[in-house]
C-alpha cells in the first residue's frame, strides 16, 4: 500500500521537484542560524538599500540588514505558520462541512448558519480587538488564522458530501451496519479529498499572507524578527524605488505556494482510492 | 424547493439581528474611538474638544444603549450620519456601491471565464505541460500580493507603455465609454487574479473526480461522444463545489476589493470601509458591514439553491 | 471586457436616484477655459468647512479665504484683512484692566461668490461659530480669549481679548458667509449644529467663499473640481488658471506613478521617493520643510517610566546612543535634515544656536554608569534590582517610524538598554498615546506657523503626554505666550528651546520634509510647510502652455 502510494506520487515529476524544493527551503530555513552570513537584526546604516551584490546576494534593506539572512530566518516563521494554520483551518472546515452535509436537517442548518455568521463577521475589527488583548505567539497566531479560514472549506466539503452520500457504496456500507463516523472517515472524506486538498494547499499561501497582515496590525511577529509576510508588507512603500526588497519575499511565497499545490495534487492522486492507473 | 427558500429567507431575520449585535459590539470594543480621526493629522487638538466630540456623538454612552438607539433607527431605514462627513450613511454607501459592483462584476466575469477554461484544459490533460502552465500562472495570481500586481501593471501599461491610465474611473472632463473602460481594465484584471487560481483549482479537482466517476464511465460505455460526456455529465457535476467557492468570493464584496480600490484610486466601498475603520466612524462601519453580511447570507442561499439545480440528487428537507 | 449586467443596471438605478442630490442647489459647473491644473492629492477630505474638517483643508483654501494665511517663510500675511494689527501700527491697544483691543481693517471690495458683499458681520458670525463648543473647532481654545466682536463699520472688526495672546495673528484662516447660514425666513441664523451638518456647504454645491475659485463638482472617492472665479476681488487678471482638479490618490506608490506618467501638475510624495522623480524632464521636486519634527519621546507617567527616565543623565545617555545622522542621511536618503528643536528652521523663532545630542556611544555608556546603571550579565544594565528594559509603542502601518524605532532599539542595545516593541493599530495607538500610559514613542506633530509650544511642554500643557514638568520653563513659556511683538517673544522662545534641549525633554530626530513634485509649466508656486499648505497663493499661479 505504502509502496503503491510512493510509486504513484513519484510519477508526478512536478510534485517530486516541488517536494525536493520544499525540503531544501525548509532545511535552509531551519538551519538559518548556521547558514546565515549575517545576524538578522544587524543594522548597518552605512550599507542601506543596496541592490543584490556578491557580499549581499539579495541586497540589503532600509536599515542595511542582509536580505538573504532575513529571508532564511523569515522562512522559519512563515512556513511553519502557513502549514500549521492550513491544517487547523482544513481540519475544522472538513469536520464541520462533513458533519453538516452528512447529517443534513437541523444539524446542517445550524452548522451552515454558524458558517454564514462566521463568514459575515468582519475580519479587520476582530483582529484589532484581538491585538489589544493577546500577545504575539506562534500558537495564538496559528489558531487565529485557522479560525479565520475554515469557512470556504466547510461549504465546499459539505456540497461534495451532499452528493457523495447518495452514492451506492455509501448505501452499501450503511447497509452492512457501519457507524456514521466510520462511513464519514472511510468512505466520504476520502472521496471528497480533491476539494479538501485544494482548500488546504490554497490555505498555506493564504495563511502566509494573513500572517503579514497580522504583523501589520501588531498581532504578528514584532520587528526586528523577520517573516516573509512582514518583509513583503514593509517593503510595499519602497516597491517602486527598491524592487528587490519586495521581489525576494514575494518570490519565496509564490514558490512555496506553488510547490505545496503541486505536492497536494500528487497526494490527492496517490491517495485517491478510485484513481485509475493512467 | 419553494418552502425551503422561504424558510431560509425567514431565518435571515434573526440571523441578521444576531450579526448586527455581534458586529456592533465588536467595533465598539476595538480600542480607540472616533476621536482618532480628529487627531490623525497631527494638529494640536484641545482635549476639551475631544471630550465634547465624544459626548456629541454619544459614544460615551453604554454600548447596549447605543445599540438600541442605532437599531431603532435602522429599522426605519435610517442608518445615521457619518461622524466624519456628517452625511447620511445611506447616501455615502449608495454613492460608492456602483463603482464596487462594477469592478467586482467585471472581475468576477473575467475570473469565471478564465477559471472555466483553465479548469477544463487542465482536467482533460492532468499533469501535461498545459496543466502545469495554466496552474502555474493561476498561482502567480494568488501568491502575488494585490499591491504588487497592481503596481506592476501600472508601471508597465500606464507609465512605460502609456496604454492605460494609472488610476481613477475616467479622465476628468471626458465621459466616453472607451475612456472609462480603459480605466477599468487594469483593476479588473488585478481583482480577477485573486479568484482565478482558487476557482480553477476547485474546478479542476472536482472535474478530474467527475471524469473518473462511475456515471461518466457508464456514459462513455454507452458510446456518447467525449464532448457530450464532458459537458452534460462531468462539468455539470463538477461545478457544484465551485459554485460554493464562487458565491463566497462574490459575497466578499467589502473586503475583497479594498486593496485593488486603494491601489487604483477606485471610488468603491472597500476604501470607504478602511477609512471608516481607521477613523472609527461607527455608523458608516455598521452600514457597510450590515450590507456585507446581507450579501454573504443571500449569496450563500443562492449557492445552495444552485446546488439543487445542478445536482438533482441533493434533496432539501 | 464586458460590464456585469447586474452591476450596470444597479449603477444606473443608483446613479439616477443620486442625480437629484448631486445637482440640487449646485452652482452650475461652468466650463472653464483650457488651463487646467491637475493635482494628485493624497486623501479624500471629509467636509469643506475649514473649521469642522478633521483633515488639512488646503483644498478649501482655493475657495475660502480668511483674515490671514501663511506664506512660504512661515509668516502670517493678511488676506481679507488689509493688515495684521500690531502694537507698532497702533491697532493693538492694551486696556487698563488687562484686556486688549485689536482692530482689524477689512478689504472693502470683496464679494462672495454669490455676489453679496463681504462685511464685518461675516467675521463676527464666524467668531460666534468657532467659539461655540458645539462647533468642535479643533483649536477652539485659542479663540475663547476673545470676549467680544465689535463692528464699528462694515469693514472694520474689533476683537476685545481678555488678555494678551501671542498667537492672535494666526486665527481666522477662513471666514464663513453669514447669509448662507440663515434659516428660511432670511433673518435668523442657523443653530451651530445645523451649520456643522449643513450638507450643501460641507459638500460644496452651497459653498460660498471669497476665494479665486468657485466650487464646481465633488465626485465621491474621485476628485474635487473648482473653476475660476471671474469676479475675484484682486482684479480681473486673477486667477490665471481656469480650473483645478484635485484627484484623490491615497496610495503612495500609485501617486508616484501617476506623477511619473505626466498626467498631473502637482503632487506630494514620500521623502524616500525623491530619487525616482528627480530627473523627470517636465517637472521639479521641491523639498518643503514641514512644520513637523519627527521626535523620540520618553514619558514618566508610568511607574517604569518614572523609575527609568526621571534622571536627566539617563535621558541624555539614551539620546547619545541614537544615530540621527544615520537616520537622516541613510535611512531617509538625505532628503531630511537632523533637527535640534521643535520649531521649524524656516521660522524666524527658530533658535539656531541650540544643538542637542550627538551620536556618541562612549559618552552614553559613561552617563549610564554615572547614573548608577551597571552592566548585567545578560548585556542589560541594572540598578537596585531593576533591569533597564522598556517598551516602545509603535503605530501599525507607520513604516518609517517603525524603522526609526529599530535604529533606536539597536543603538540602545549597544549601551546595555533593552527595548521591546508593542504595535497597535492606529486608532488604538492614538488612544493609548493620549492616555500617557507608555514609556517611549516616535511621533510627529503638524504645527501651525505660530511657534507656540506651551501646550506640548508646559507642566499642564494639553498635549504634554510625556509628563515632564519644570516650573521655570512654564514661566518662560507663559511670558512668551503673552508677548504681542516678535521682538519680545523671540528671545523668550529661544530660551525655551535651549532649556528643552538641556533638559533632554525629547530627542528631535529630523525635520519632516514634504517633497512636492510640480511640473515646469506651473509658475507662481511657492510651497509652504505649515498646516495651511502650499495652495495659499493659488491666485498667483500660472500655467504656461509652452510646456505641454
Amino acid at each position: 500500500m505504502r509502496e503503491l502510494f510512493w510509486r504513484r506520487f513519484a510519477r508526478r515529476r512536478a510534485a517530486v521537484l516541488s517536494l525536493a524544493f520544499f525540503v531544501v527551503i525548509g532545511a535552509a530555513c531551519a538551519l538559518a542560524p548556521v547558514l546565515a552570513p549575517f545576524p538578522f537584526d544587524g543594522i548597518d546604516l552605512d550599507s542601506v538599500k543596496q541592490p543584490p551584490s556578491l557580499s549581499h546576494w539579495m541586497g540589503t534593506d532600509d536599515l542595511g540588514r542582509d536580505v538573504f539572512t532575513r529571508m532564511l530566518f523569515g522562512g522559519r516563521v512563515s512556513i511553519l505558520i502557513g502549514l500549521l494554520a492550513a491544517v487547523v483551518g482544513t481540519f475544522l472546515g472538513t469536520a464541520i462541512g462533513a458533519a453538516a452535509g452528512y447529517h443534513g436537517g437541523v444539524i446542517d442548518n445550524v452548522l451552515m448558519r454558524i458558517t454564514d455568521v462566521a463568514y459575515a463577521i468582519p475580519t479587520l475589527p476582530l483582529l484589532i480587538i484581538l491585538s489589544a488583548y493577546s500577545r504575539a505567539a506562534l500558537v495564538s497566531m496559528v489558531l487565529i488564522i485557522g479560525l479565520l479560514s475554515w469557512m470556504t472549506t466547510a461549504r465546499v466539503v459539505r456540497s461534495q458530501v451532499l452528493s457523495i452520500k447518495e452514492m451506492d457504496y455509501v448505501e452499501a456500507a450503511r447497509g452492512m451496519g457501519a457507524t456514521d463516523l466510520r462511513i464519514l472517515v472511510r468512505h466520504i472524506v476520502p472521496n471528497a479529498l480533491g476539494p479538501i486538498l485544494v482548500g488546504a494547499t490554497l490555505g498555506v499561501g493564504n495563511a502566509i499572507m494573513i500572517e503579514s497582515s497580522l504583523s501589520f496590525l501588531g498581532l504578528g511577529v514584532q520587528p526586528p524578527t523577520p517573516t516573509w509576510g512582514n518583509m513583503l508588507m514593509d517593503s510595499q512603500a519602497t516597491m517602486v524605488t527598491k524592487p528587490w526588497l519586495t521581489l525576494f519575499p514575494g518570490l519565496a511565497i509564490l514558490f512555496v505556494v506553488l510547490a505545496v499545490n503541486f505536492i497536494g495534487d500528487a497526494l490527492r492522486d496517490a491517495l485517491d482510492p478510485s484513481a485509475s492507473s493512467r | 424547493m419553494g418552502p425551503y427558500i422561504a424558510r431560509r429567507l425567514l431565518q435571515m431575520v434573526p440571523l441578521l439581528a444576531g450579526i448586527s449585535i455581534v458586529v456592533f459590539t465588536l467595533i465598539q470594543m476595538a480600542p480607540g474611538g472616533p476621536e482618532a480621526a480628529l487627531l490623525s493629522t497631527g494638529r494640536f487638538v484641545d482635549p476639551s474638544v475631544v471630550e465634547a466630540y465624544r459626548v456629541k456623538l454619544g459614544v460615551d454612552q453604554p454600548v447596549p444603549m447605543q445599540y438600541l438607539r442605532w437599531a431603532a433607527a435602522a429599522l426605519t431605514g435610517d442608518l445615521g450620519l457619518s461622524y466624519s462627513t456628517t452625511r447620511p450613511v445611506v447616501h455615502m454607501i449608495g454613492e460608492r456601491l456602483p463603482a464596487t459592483l462594477e469592478l467586482m462584476g467585471s472581475a468576477f466575469l473575467l475570473a469565471a471565464v478564465l477559471a472555466f477554461l483553465i479548469g477544463i484544459a487542465s482536467a482533460l490533460r492532468p499533469h501535461s505541460w498545459i496543466d502545469l502552465l495554466a496552474n502555474g500562472s493561476a498561482f502567480v495570481g494568488i501568491a502575488m500580493p494585490v499591491f504588487w500586481l497592481g503596481l506592476l501593471l501600472q508601471l508597465v501599461f500606464a507609465v512605460e507603455l502609456g496604454w492605460a491610465p494609472v488610476s481613477g474611473t475616467h479622465t476628468v472632463g471626458t465621459s466616453s465609454l472607451g475612456d472609462h473602460l480603459a480605466h477599468l481594465v487594469l483593476p479588473a484584471i488585478v481583482l480577477a487574479s485573486r479568484y482565478v487560481a482558487s476557482w480553477s483549482r476547485y474546478f479542476r479537482a472536482s472535474l478530474i473526480s467527475a471524469l473518473q466517476s462511475d456515471y461518466v464511465r457508464t456514459a462513455r460505455a454507452q458510446g456518447l461522444s467525449e464532448r457530450r460526456v464532458l459537458f452534460t455529465h462531468a462539468v455539470r457535476n463538477a461545478l457544484v463545489p465551485v459554485v460554493s467557492a464562487m458565491a463566497l468570493g462574490l459575497a466578499d464584496l467589502v473586503s475583497g476589493a479594498v486593496i485593488t480600490e486603494t491601489v487604483f484610486a477606485w471610488p468603491g466601498i472597500g476604501r470607504l470601509f478602511v477609512q471608516a475603520m481607521f477613523g472609527r466612524d461607527y455608523p458608516v462601519l455598521m452600514g457597510i458591514l450590515l450590507m456585507g453580511s446581507l450579501t454573504v447570507i443571500v449569496f450563500n442561499l443562492a449557492a445552495d439553491v444552485v446546488y439543487g439545480l445542478l445536482d438533482p440528487r441533493i434533496r432539501y428537507e | 471586457m464586458t460590464r456585469s449586467g447586474r452591476g450596470f443596471a444597479l449603477t444606473l438605478i443608483v446613479a439616477a436616484s443620486l442625480a437629484g442630490c448631486s445637482t440640487s442647489g449646485a452652482s452650475s459647473p461652468q466650463g472653464g477655459g483650457g488651463r487646467i491644473l491637475r493635482v494628485a492629492y493624497d486623501r479624500e477630505i471629509d467636509v469643506l468647512n475649514v473649521f469642522t474638517s478633521q483633515n488639512l483643508v488646503d483644498i478649501s483654501f482655493s475657495m475660502v479665504e480668511g483674515l490671514v494665511t501663511t506664506n512660504e517663510r512661515n509668516e502670517y500675511i493678511p488676506v481679507l484683512a488689509k493688515e495684521i494689527p500690531t502694537e507698532a501700527n497702533g491697532r493693538v491697544v492694551r486696556g487698563k484692566d488687562g484686556s486688549v483691543r485689536m482692530t482689524w481693517p477689512l478689504q472693502e471690495n470683496v464679494r462672495w461668490h454669490d455676489g453679496l458683499t463681504f462685511t464685518s458681520a461675516d467675521v463676527c458670525f464666524t467668531w460666534r461659530f468657532v467659539t461655540d463648543p458645539k462647533s468642535m473647532t479643533y483649536n477652539r481654545e485659542q479663540y475663547i480669549g476673545i470676549k467680544s466682536c465689535e463692528m464699528p463699520d462694515a469693514h472694520t472688526v474689533v476683537f476685545v481679548w481678555d488678555g494678551a495672546y501671542a498667537y492672535y495673528a494666526g486665527l481666522f484662516e477662513g471666514i464663513l458667509p453669514r447669509h448662507v447660514f440663515l434659516k428660511a425666513d432670511g433673518k435668523t441664523e442657523m443653530t451651530v449644529d445645523e451649520i456643522v451638518n449643513y450638507e450643501p456647504y460641507n459638500r460644496g454645491p452651497g459653498l460660498v467663499g471669497t476665494g479665486p475659485f468657485r466650487f464646481a463638482e465633488w465626485k465621491t472617492g474621485e476628485y474635487i473640481r473648482v473653476v475660476r472665479n471671474p469676479e475675484y476681488w484682486r482684479g480681473k487678471d486673477f486667477p490665471k488658471i481656469d480650473e483645478i482638479v484635485w484627484a484623490f490618490i491615497p496610495d503612495n506608490n500609485t501617486r508616484l506613478l501617476a506623477l511619473k506618467s505626466g498626467r498631473y501638475d502637482w503632487g506630494r510624495i514620500q521623502p524616500t521617493q525623491v530619487s525616482v522623480v528627480r530627473n523627470l524632464p517636465a517637472s521639479e521636486v521641491h523639498l518643503i520643510d514641514a512644520n513637523s519634527v519627527m521626535h523620540f519621546d520618553l514619558a514618566i507617567r508610568t511607574e517604569t517610566g518614572r523609575a527609568l527616565f526621571d534622571d536627566v543623565r539617563v535621558r541624555r545617555a539614551i539620546f547619545h546612543a541614537i544615530d540621527r545622522e544615520g537616520m537622516a542621511k541613510k535611512l531617509m536618503e538625505g532628503a531630511v535634515k537632523v533637527a535640534e528643536g521643535p520649531i521649524n528652521p524656516n521660522s524666524p523663532y527658530h533658535n539656531a544656536k541650540v544643538t542637542t545630542y550627538p551620536y556618541d556611544l562612549a559618552r552614553s555608556r559613561r552617563l549610564l554608569d554615572e547614573a548608577g546603571w551597571t552592566m548585567g550579565e545578560d548585556g542589560v544594565r541594572r540598578k537596585n534590582g531593576r533591569r533597564f528594559s522598556f517598551v516602545m509603542l509603535n503605530r501599525a502601518g507607520s513604516t518609517d517610524r517603525i524603522l526609526l524605532a529599530q535604529v533606536i532599539q539597536a543603538g540602545l542595545k549597544a549601551v546595555g538598554v533593552e527595548v521591546n516593541f508593542e504595535t497597535l493599530e492606529s486608532a488604538a495607538w492614538t488612544q493609548r498615546w493620549r492616555s500617557g500610559k507608555w514609556e517611549a514613542i516616535v511621533s510627529a506633530w503638524f504645527l501651525p506657523a505660530d511657534p507656540g509650544i506651551t501646550g506640548l511642554y508646559a507642566c499642564k500643557g494639553a498635549n504634554n503626554m510625556a509628563g515632564f514638568c519644570d516650573p521655570a520653563l512654564d514661566e518662560i513659556l507663559e511670558r512668551s505666550d503673552q508677548a504681542l511683538s516678535f521682538e519680545t517673544r523671540m528671545p523668550l522662545l529661544h530660551e525655551a528651546q535651549a532649556k528643552l534641549a538641556e533638559q533632554a525633554r525629547m530627542l528631535p530626530l529630523y525635520q519632516n520634509v514634504m517633497p512636492e513634485v510640480v511640473t515646469k509649466r506651473v509658475s507662481g508656486y511657492r510651497g509652504s510647510g505649515t498646516n495651511f499648505g502650499s495652495f495659499w497663493n493659488l491666485w498667483q499661479w500660472r500655467l504656461d502652455e509652452g510646456w505641454k
